[in-house]
């Protein structure tokens, strides 16, 4: 994530910025758990709906890389290619939990100034 | 918010995601812009017909209604509403710019289309094309 995206999408107040980046954390997780139970469950189309709103936000924070494969993931659920779908949900793991380790190093530090 | 109506200032959002949501009622009101928010195409057009509103900014895909069903249903009945004087602006945000959909939002009758995430600097500059002055600015 890039918290300079971020800045310029809701302003330099310190702490609104920290309170974007804590709930984006807390949604791409609850997000990442609803794509594994879509995938789990054969509803591409569910998976490429919540794809869909996890790549938006993801691109808001800076993170491209998490964007990017939740397009992956939205453009091979959308066609009902379930097979695309399973592979990706590995990148997609890393990728999300790069992004939380990134944001909770930052929110523990005190100045990012 | 009543006063914002008054002055014919109030902003209507159509968004059905949660961190979008957010996002765009902090800058609104970073920008000091009165919005009041739907949470998907369905509850803003229920807000429409009872409400004033200056402009629309819709998302494009939200479940029930998306935004094109929402602008070609305003822009329906938006001729035989009472009081209201003149075709309100409505702009589309996206998050992904698929090849057709500009064309295909304005063919449904938005007047603008702009990508998500939408900076500060971009909202600020749509908002002045389609809004008239805010009432505190400091011009005499």
């Amino acid at each position: 994530m890039d918290p300079s995206v971020l800045r310029k999408i809701v302003g330099d107040d310190e702490a609104t910025v920290r309170q974007f980046l804590a709930f984006f954390r807390q949604t791409a997780q609850q997000q990442g758990a609803e794509i594994h139970a879509a995938c789990a469950a054969d509803d591409a189309r569910q998976a490429a709906a919540v794809a869909h709103k996890l790549q938006s936000s993801s691109r808001s924070v800076g993170a491209q890389a998490l964007a990017n494969i939740c397009a992956a993931i939205e453009s091979a659920g959308k066609i009902g290619d379930l097979a695309a779908l399973r592979d990706l949900l590995a990148a997609f793991d890393v990728e999300r939990q790069r992004e939380e380790s990134a944001i909770d190093s930052y929110l523990r530090k005190d100045d990012n100034s | 918010m009543s006063e914002a109506r008054e002055r014919g200032e109030l902003i209507l959002v159509a968004e059905d995601d949660a961190i979008n949501r957010m996002v765009i009622a902090h800058q609104l009101a970073l920008l000091g812009r009165a919005a009041e928010i739907a949470g998907d195409g369905a509850e803003a057009l229920r807000m429409w017909r009872e409400g004033r509103y200056a402009l629309l900014l819709t998302d494009l895909h939200m479940p029930k209604l998306d935004g094109y069903a929402l602008t070609e249903a305003i822009r329906r009945e938006e001729a035989f509403k009472v009081g209201h004087a003149r075709r309100m602006p409505i702009v589309a945000l996206t998050a992904n710019a698929l090849r057709g959909e500009e064309e295909r939002a304005k063919a449904a009758g938005m007047e603008e289309y702009v990508t998500k995430p939408l900076q500060l600097e971009q909202l600020r500059k749509a908002l002045d094309r389609w809004l008239p002055a805010t009432g505190d600015s400091s011009a005499a």
